[in-house]
């Protein structure tokens, strides 16, 4: 799904010259082994390409050097030599002719000082991502027509939702064409697949829990089926599954990064949701398809999502941008493996292992005779140092000390083992029927947990407690129906008269929130039916209603408040920020004004207050009019990479905004977080002269302020060659002399730009 | 990132199939990074693998994918060998087992794709020679008659290994070239990946392949 750097040699004119006028050198190449490493299109002058660079650039790996002589070597992808370290971008394998050759596609030219613009390799692996390909694009302005045609879409198909799954792909596959044809209407066709997945994946978000709720509905049943088998598969270990112990170090740490693939909405995110699991787990180690397989079984098993049927339909059926097998759809593919396989007999057949005596292996094998003989041995007292001893050994005879190593005493474990006979045997013998193991559970408690009905039923005729809770506060109810046991919810309402249906765990969930959290339909049903209180929060303050992810669980709420809003804070301020940075965006000043809470007349002025910067309550009232109630946005917020206001005043050239920002204590210095650069950065990359020339009077902006590649505003106006913003960054003192990462300096960048060069002298 | 539309770009997916410790990801282990030893591999993941080859000025991504080979796993085949190009059917020349596994690799592809995927039987291992248990005229024969190719190699030794995959990717593009000659504007790839988990549970997933061993 992720593109890596690719380009067709044959177009490359180094690679060219090569094959066209050295054709010696290519058959020595694929006698000798040696290497011919390309520098990628546009990052060598062709002037430049001369026999001697050339030469520079055949590897013979045997030496160590190059063809020259020179030291070259090749270490984790990349070449090292004494002056220089470039990366293999991709290596590519020639077959012409009966001639055998490798080329390795390398970022900059080897042993060159030259500053070539730095590779920003243009990766698409989240949402973020694709907006910012939009803007590098210049394409930005067509954001805001996927939203409305996503709005209008919501808006006219109220009943998205209900349609088949067929009809569902086919609409959303025909608004991802209208989408599509907003970008290529106006464009060629050059990097069209990193357009159409940045289109996808913006539509989607746009869509955001629209798309993802209806397709939880579409596959509700099919999920409460799934989780019905992981909520009763559960207690298996890593050691179950075989899966090796050398991955445990790192499975807690995939844990927490598969456990927020809900937390995304679009596909491009959630995939890269999947990379960054099997991320932690690569580190180090050699990872088979038996691996990866096992281990999503494993991470599926222990965490808390309720709709993987639903994420995997997602995955595989509503991307229309591409369909490459590659490493994504690898991973996509595992998964759906590994869903397939927890469903299948497969995984039915693997059981926990329990460790056991004699006496309780005959209710493994479901023995009846044999225990019954354990049991005559061991109570006919004969074996007893005399019948009333209770010395240790002869207490472990004594059938209702017989517990293992949970704690469980033989009918506990036969009503696991869904055993009715033995059952009935042991309650006809005396054992105890409300007896509780380590975990505080009653047989009751495994009845229901493993959907034994015929158990369940001859054990609240012994009176087995029904509202027995265990350590965390679950009743039978709520483990039936947590694990999906709808035979058992029925025989609890039909065979106990004082079921305590809204009793809440350690959580505060009752057994509705479990019900509706795992889909299943029928068992809300019931509930409901029941007369289940509707009106119970939880610790998180969660009713039911708010756990329904689709119509169907949904639909038992008829009169539900709409969901409060999530608790994090953080994100919605997030969403309003970029509300705020498209209005900027968009010259929208009237709109940006009032989310930052300023007059809108456009000569912003604080004559009548204190100080500038005085926010006292008397001038508070005297700004313009505030609603008290609006929570505005602080001139200094950034988005989630890090852009304030004046970030994007300052690229899109907005000078009146930007001199209202500054005005207001806008700090000229704050850098973006990945690319770390200022608002000065960005209106010379932009070629913004005015918002130059207004951000350098600021008495405290840094001229010199080097971004992530260690380059300066200065380096960006040379390399645009835009004379005008060069002249205006000398004259307010920067530095021509700073050297980048690459330690370069920009007179070098100079040398070959004509216009802005004479102002060095 | 540009060019990708020239059209003489393809992108094939190869998938091996094979019973457990035959030397799959050996293989590819072997054709992609030049390494043998996997407990000497660091970082480098072992289940999906990219190779460019050029041949005659035609740009070809190899997607390259080890499959689970777990007897327990054999039911999934079909979700990673669909929409493949071609198959490497991966046996051990000093266990007989393994070769009756091939045959009935070769029996399923065919059933579930067709003509429509190239096969190459590999008889892994030629450095134990002295162990061999598959007579090599045996499986040639055999692979003459499925319409495979058989090579011998040894993944240890680096012997044969780049040499069926260029011979696999060769078939690979004569049989796309042949389709585009024939039907134009037929795409193949959205055919296949339909019909996966549709939600209107009619279609059970191809029933595990139980008595697949009978030798014929
Ligand atoms: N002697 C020999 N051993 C091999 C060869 N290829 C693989 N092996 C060994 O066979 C075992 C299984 O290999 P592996 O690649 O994990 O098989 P897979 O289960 O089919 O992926 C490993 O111990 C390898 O070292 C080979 O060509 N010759
Ligand atoms: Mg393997």
């Amino acid at each position: 799904m992720w593109q890596k750097y690719d380009e067709n040699l044959h177009n490359n004119p180094f690679f060219h010259e090569i094959i066209k006028n050295h054709g010696d050198l290519i058959v020595k190449a694929s006698q000798e082994e040696w290497i011919i490493c390309v520098p990628r299109i546009g990052v060598i002058d062709p002037n430049e390409i001369t026999i001697e660079t050339i030469l520079d650039h055949i590897l013979v790996p045997s030496e160590g050097t190059t063809l020259s002589k020179k030291e070259a070597t090749i270490k984790n992808k990349q070449i090292v030599t004494n002056s220089t370290t470039r990366h293999i971008l991709f290596e590519e394998t020639f077959y012409i002719e009966d001639l055998k050759y490798t080329v390795f596609c390398i970022d900059s030219p080897l042993f060159s000082s030259r500053v070539t613009c730095p590779h920003v390799v243009n990766k698409i692996e989240t949402l973020h991502h694709c907006i910012d390909f939009f803007w590098s694009e210049n394409l930005s302005h067509v954001l805001i027509k996927i939203q409305r045609l996503c709005a209008s879409f919501v808006d006219q198909n109220r009943s998205f939702c209900r349609e088949n799954l067929q009809n569902q792909k086919d609409l959303i596959g025909s608004l991802y064409s209208q989408c599509l044809q907003l970008v290529l209407r106006n464009r060629g066709f050059t990097d069209c697949d990193n357009i159409k997945l940045a289109v996808e994946t913006y539509m989607q978000s746009c869509l955001d829990q629209f798309l993802t709720h209806a397709i939880n509905t579409v596959t509700c049943l099919h999920d409460s089926e799934l989780n019905k088998i992981i909520r009763n598969s559960s207690e298996l270990q890593l050691k179950d599954l075989s899966i090796p112990p050398k991955f445990c170090d790192n499975i807690t740490n995939a844990k927490s990064e598969l456990s927020k693939i809900n937390n995304y909405v679009t596909i491009l995110d959630k995939v890269n949701c999947l990379k960054l699991t099997f991320g932690h787990l690569y580190t180090k180690i050699c990872l088979t398809s038996d691996d990866v397989l096992q281990l999503f079984v494993f991470l599926i098993l222990k965490l808390n999502i309720t709709n993987w049927t639903s994420n995997l339909i997602y995955l595989t059926q509503f991307q229309f941008s591409s369909h490459e097998p590659n490493e994504s759809n690898f991973l996509v593919t595992s998964l759906e493996a590994a869903l397939e396989f927890i469903k299948s007999e497969q995984f039915a057949k693997i059981k926990p292992r329990h460790s056991v005596t004699p006496l309780f292996q005959t209710i493994v094998t479901g023995d009846l005779t044999n225990l019954r003989k354990l049991l005559d041995v061991k109570n006919s007292g004969g074996n007893l140092c005399h019948p009333l001893c209770d010395c240790d050994d002869c207490t472990k005879m004594d059938s209702s000390y017989d517990i293992n190593s949970k704690g469980q005493t033989l009918l506990t474990f036969a009503a696991l083992l869904g055993r009715s006979e033995i059952v009935e045997f042991l309650l006809s013998k005396g054992a105890e029927v409300n007896s509780v193991d380590y975990f505080g559970r009653s047989a009751l408690h495994y009845a229901c947990l493993k959907g034994h009905q015929d158990v369940l039923l001859i054990l609240v005729n012994c009176r087995a407690e029904v509202n027995v809770r265990d350590h965390d506060g679950n009743t039978p109810l709520h483990v039936a129906c947590n694990n999906g046991h709808e035979n058992c919810v029925k025989a609890l309402f039909y065979a106990s008269k004082g079921l305590d249906i809204d009793c809440v765990n350690k959580h505060g969930d009752s057994p509705l929130h479990l019900a509706v959290k795992w889909n299943y339909v029928g068992i809300c049903a019931v509930l409901i039916e029941n007369n289940a209180n509707v009106c119970v929060t939880n610790r998180k303050n969660q009713l039911p209603a708010n756990l329904a992810q689709n119509y169907y669980t949904e639909r038992f709420f008829p009169n539900s408040v709409p969901k409060p809003p999530k608790d994090n804070n953080r994100s919605d301020k997030f969403k309003k920020i970029d509300l705020l940075l498209k209005a900027i965006e968009n010259d929208d000043l009237p709109l940006t004004c009032f989310y930052l809470g300023f007059s809108t007349s456009s000569h912003y002025d604080f004559q009548s207050k204190c100080h500038p910067l005085c926010n006292c309550e008397k001038c508070e009232d005297l700004d313009t009019g505030q609603d008290p109630n609006v929570e505005y946005i602080s001139v200094n917020a950034c988005n989630i990479d890090g852009f304030t206001p004046l970030h994007f005043a300052a690229k899109f050239g907005r000078t009146e905004l930007l001199r209202i920002l500054l005005d207001s204590g806008a700090l000229p210095n704050l850098k973006t977080l990945k690319t770390l650069q200022t608002p000065l950065h960005l209106a010379c990359i932009h070629q913004q002269v005015s918002v130059v020339k207004e951000l350098v009077k600021c008495a405290n902006c840094e001229v010199d302020s080097q971004d992530y590649y260690g380059n300066t505003p200065l380096y960006y106006a040379c390399v645009r060659n835009d004379a005008k913003i060069v002249e205006v960054l000398l004259t307010n003192g920067a530095n021509a002399d700073i050297r980048d990462y690459g330690n370069s300096i920009i007179k070098q960048v100079q040398e070959n730009l004509t216009e802005s060069q004479d102002i060095f002298l | 990132m540009a060019n990708n539309t020239s059209g003489a770009s393809h992108n094939f997916k190869v998938v091996l199939l094979g019973e457990g410790c035959v030397g799959k990801t050996s293989l590819v282990l072997r054709y992609v990074e030049d390494k043998f030893n996997t407990n000497h591999v660091t970082t480098v993941q072992a289940s999906f693998l990219n190779k460019k080859l050029n041949i005659d000025g035609k740009r070809i991504n190899l997607a390259i994918w080890d499959t689970a080979g777990q007897e327990k796993f054999h039911a999934l085949g079909p979700i990673y060998y669909r929409s493949s190009n071609g198959a490497v059917l991966v046996y051990d020349i000093t266990d007989e087992d393994s070769f009756q596994k091939v045959k009935s690799w070769v029996k399923e592809l065919r059933k579930m794709l067709g003509a429509d995927i190239c096969l190459v039987i590999a008889g892994n291992k030629t450095d134990l020679e002295k162990n061999r248990n598959v007579s090599l005229e045996e499986a040639e024969a055999y692979a003459i008659k499925v319409g495979a190719i058989h090579f011998q190699t040894s993944a240890k030794l680096n012997k044969g290994v780049e040499e069926m995959f260029l011979v696999l990717t060769q078939k690979m593009l004569e049989t796309v070239e042949e389709k585009e000659a024939q039907n134009a504007p037929l795409s193949r790839q959205n055919s296949q990946r339909r019909n996966v988990v549709v939600v209107d549970d009619d279609q059970v997933p191809p029933p595990p392949t139980r008595q697949c061993c009978s030798n014929s």
